[in-house]
């Protein structure tokens, strides 16, 4: 003898619109989430020209944030096994070689590594504009001298000299009139570095390093460059 | 001051341009020396040769040189020197003759240096020449030679590199310069900082104008570091460069010709505009570049002190902030769904299994009930319950229920006993009671007020006295017989109306009660039922065979007083004052003493009824039954009351103003009565 399934749908049906409503909310949410998560775990790429990559500064940082080097490297790796058979149990070797990435994905990697552990400050010259990890410490405005990691500054940047074995390039603060006046940023690149000529002219470009010093004399903050790629 | 013109390469024309910056300076009045060392290729000579014809025929620097070589010391350098032109004098590279090249090529410079103190005679001359000329422009060997380190670092004061627009002459100047003003600092003499007055030549910007400014920017940036020493601020070194290159000019390529003296110097874009603006300069020692370009001189001593500009910070945003927004309405209400179905007990609804509970017995309107089902069903419970009678329930197989549902009459105990035996130990749950009454019209009860066998305990509610009640009858009397009755009933003798004996638990009841009251209160035994039976029967007037417990029960004509259950008069009521707006005054209602509370009462058969137990505890299903008419088990009648209060119905007295409860017969002499009344087997009932 079945229940009166009439009757239980008449007492319950408000309770069952609001489970499937429900229901409809929480999966509709989960889908949302998961795009979103999905996203985030596909930092940008940046496909451009890497002009300079100091690659000895690309190896310390790789010490210091090696892991998350690493797995980005893993698309890039390949694994050879060994089985060792002088022993009767077989071990096995695995040895990794990371393949030699091309300078604008080494440039990628390191950015997602600072990235990911809050080590990087990206800098607008032109906005006037710095972002920084949630855990800054910084107020509503700084200084890039206050900036004790790596940044990474996007300006119009134009070669100014290039003599013996430095090339040096300045991006304007903000977007003046003349860039030849007024507050730059002025990065000093070892020619030996260089991987292509920048180009003639004003450029932008975006240069990952560190910060220097304040001249405020000349009006110039030097950046110690690890990458310039546009 | 003492001026080197220097070139890397041969053919820029900086001969041409000593020797018409030497004409200018000394037409302006200053006394001028040009002194020709690039004893190699000479050729200084040649452009003065309108000026100063014999010169070619004159001592020169080689025949100085020889001489100071052999007798160190006894050499005057004046003697050397011949009169160009007023001001202008010139020391030629030596005497034209066909011995000049043996001269030269036969001069030791290592041992002049080593073994007659050369580097003494040029720190005498230079100092002789610094006396007695404004000016000494010295024409330099090209190239990196012994003598071009005394031109461009022993004797200057300022070096002029000559250059035209080829990465080798603008190389190789670079170098050079860069290299003198390095030897100048290592001397061991105290000699003031090297100062360098780069001088493009054969510039050709007019037809070639777009590779002319690539070569003037190469220009200002291989020289900027030289500029430095001397440009003064906010002259950038690309305007003096645009001043001071020198044109290719055809015409002055040929033939040694000083454009200064026979070109229209005014033109900005003439060789002599170009010459004179570096004559100009040299004649301000370089100090007056500023005058020379006609800008503002710059005025600033001290560099003003820029502040770094502040950046506008923004925050990356945080694993929170990073939710999209659209997720965030859909969220809030899955949250406030799940917390409503948890809170509700309602998160599995759609699976939620429905407990479907029989039972047996009698008093089954409850469940019966609409509303009642619906409720039970909210709590996931369906009960149906298959009525019988109350004489027939003893003897039913209820094993296959869950659980017993009975109204107290003896068939109850019975199952009880029968479960006992069975070693089913069970107790029952009281779900509510009601009152045995009987149910009449006014008049009736008003003649049995009068005949003190009833009195009114509040309007429209009367107690009679069962044993007085069944004296009347006992007596035969007539309605009529009471003298106040008229009407259709009146005739007919007092007695009472009863559902069936035999298959309604109301009917047996009444009988159980009426025994006990014409026993003298006493439950009659078995062996006295009968006898018992016989003397009750006349107030009790069995129903029609076959007559229902759901038949409308109300008195009428042939049947004045009658056996109801409480809740039936209740509901009907109810039911006038919903379609009258007022009760029906004429029906009363009369409570038998001694009494009988029947409560109806589950008894679990199976372990699943526990839940119907704790489920009949809902208020909902309370108000429910006092609604239905039921007051709530051990007297607790509350609820009812205030349902009566509510419909405007007169309110039932309490129970615990109504008389005490006898105990009814035992079952087996229940059943003797039963039989003795009813006849219950004889009509093929149990």
């Amino acid at each position: 003898m079945d229940a009166d399934r009439a009757l239980w749908f008449s007492v319950w049906w408000p309770w069952l619109v609001l489970w499937t409503v429900t229901a409809t909310c929480l999966s509709t949410t989960a889908a949302i989430l998961w795009v979103a998560r999905r996203r985030w775990q596909n930092p940008r790429r940046i496909a451009g020209i890497c002009y300079y990559l100091d690659e000895h500064a690309v190896l310390d940082l790789s010490a210091v944030y090696g892991p998350t080097l690493v797995k980005e490297a893993r698309t890039t790796e390949y694994a050879v096994r060994l089985g060792d058979l002088k022993t009767s149990s077989s071990r096995e070797v695995v040895r990794t070689y990371v393949a030699v990435a091309e300078p604008i994905m080494v440039v990628n990697s390191v950015l997602e590594a600072l990235e990911t552990t809050d080590g990087l400050v990206e800098v607008d010259l032109t906005a006037g504009t710095m972002r920084v990890p949630t855990s800054s410490r910084h107020g509503r405005s700084a200084t890039l001298r206050e900036v004790d990691g790596f940044v990474s500054v996007e300006g119009y940047f134009r070669t100014t000299s290039r003599s013996g074995d430095t090339a040096v390039l300045v991006a304007p603060f903000g977007d003046p009139d003349d860039p030849e006046s007024g507050p730059r940023v002025s990065v000093h690149c070892a020619v030996a570095h260089l991987l292509v000529d920048p180009p003639e002219g004003t450029f932008a470009a975006r240069c990952l390093g560190r910060v220097q010093a304040w001249d405020a004399e000349r009006g110039e903050l030097t950046i110690r460059p690890i990458a310039l790629f546009a | 001051m003492i001026v080197t013109f220097y070139s890397y390469k041969g053919g820029t024309g900086r001969t041409m341009a000593l020797a018409n910056i030497a004409v200018v300076l000394a037409r302006a009045g200053h006394r001028v020396l040009a002194v020709d060392f690039d004893l190699e290729a000479p050729g200084l000579v040649r452009f003065y040769e309108e000026l100063a014809p014999g010169a070619t025929a004159h001592d020169g620097l080689i025949d100085l040189l020889l001489a100071e070589s052999a007798a160190p010391g006894g050499t005057d350098w004046r003697d050397y020197v011949v009169t160009v032109d007023g001001t202008l004098s010139l020391m030629t590279s030596g005497r034209s003759d066909p011995e000049y090249a043996a001269k030269v090529l036969g001069f030791d410079w290592g041992e002049f240096f080593a073994a007659s103190d050369g580097a003494e005679f040029f720190e005498r001359l230079r100092a002789d020449w610094t006396d007695e000329y404004d000016f000494v422009l010295v024409d330099s060997r090209t190239g990196i030679t012994d003598t071009g380190g005394i031109c461009t670092i022993t004797l200057p004061d300022v070096v002029v590199p000559v250059f035209t627009a080829n990465h080798q002459s603008v190389d190789g100047v670079v170098e050079v310069v860069g290299r003198a003003q390095a030897g100048r600092q290592a001397l061991d003499y105290d000699r003031p900082p090297l100062v360098v007055l780069p001088l493009p030549s054969r510039f050709d910007g007019r037809t070639e104008l777009k590779s002319a400014q690539v070569w003037m920017g190469r220009f200002a940036e291989a020289f900027k570091p030289f500029y430095a020493d001397w440009l003064p601020k906010g002259v950038r070194p690309r305007q003096i460069l645009e001043r001071t290159k020198l044109p290719y000019v055809a015409y002055f390529s040929f033939g040694e010709r000083l454009p200064v003296l026979s070109e229209d110097t005014s033109d900005p874009e003439s060789l002599g505009y170009a010459l004179r603006t570096v004559a100009t300069l040299i004649e301000g020692h370089l100090a007056n570049a500023a005058e020379v370009l006609g800008v503002r001189p710059a005025t600033e001593p001290v560099r003003e002190r820029v502040e770094e500009p502040s950046l506008a910070v923004h925050r990356r945003p945080g694993p929170l902030a990073r939710i999209p927004r659209t997720a965030i309405p859909t969220a809030v209400a899955a949250l406030l769904g799940v917390v409503s179905l948890l809170v509700t007990n309602t998160l599995l609804v759609p699976f939620a299994s429905i407990t479907l509970l029989r039972g047996v017995g009698t008093g089954v309107e409850f469940f019966a009930d609409e509303q009642v089902r619906r409720t039970l069903m909210s709590h996931r419970l369906e009960v149906r319950v298959v009525d019988v009678g109350s004489s027939r329930l003893a003897a039913s197989d209820v094993t296959s229920y869950d659980f017993v549902l009975s109204s107290g009459e003896p068939g109850t105990d019975a199952v009880r006993e029968a479960l006992r035996q069975a070693g089913r130990e069970t107790r029952s749950t009281p779900m509510f009671a009601g009152p045995l009454v009987l149910a009449t019209t006014r008049p009736y009860a008003e003649a049995l007020v009068r005949r003190g066998t009833a009195e009114e305990i509040g309007e429209p509610y009367y107690r009679v006295d069962l044993a007085k009640f069944l004296a009347l009858a006992q007596e035969g009397r007539r309605w009529a017989d009471l003298d106040v009755l008229e009407g259709p009933g009146s005739s007919a003798p007092i007695t009472v109306h009863a559902p069936d004996v035999c298959s309604s638990n109301l009917g047996s009841a009444y009988l159980g009660l009426l025994a006990t009251a014409g026993n003298g209160g006493l439950a009659p035994t078995r062996a006295e039922a009968r006898e018992v039976a016989r003397s009750v029967t006349p107030l009790l007037e069995p129903a029609e065979s076959g007559s229902h417990l759901t038949d409308l029960r109300l008195p009428n004509a042939q049947h004045p007083v009658m056996v109801v259950e409480e809740r039936d008069y209740l509901g009907h009521q109810s039911r006038i004052r919903a379609s009258t707006g007022d009760v029906d005054r004429d029906l009363v209602l009369l409570y038998p003493t001694p009494g009988l509370l029947r409560e109806v009462e589950v008894l679990p058969l199976t372990a699943e009824t526990g839940r119907l137990t704790w489920v009949l505890a809902d208020p909902v299903l309370h108000r429910r039954a006092a609604e239905l008419g039921y007051r709530a088990p051990f007297r607790k009648d509350g609820e009812l009351r205030n349902v009566l209060e509510q419909r405007g119905i007169p309110v039932v007295p309490e129970l615990s103003a109504l008389p005490d409860e006898v105990p009814l017969p035992e079952p087996e002499a229940m059943r003797t009565l039963t039989q003795a009344v009813g006849d219950c087997e004889g009509r093929g009932g149990r």
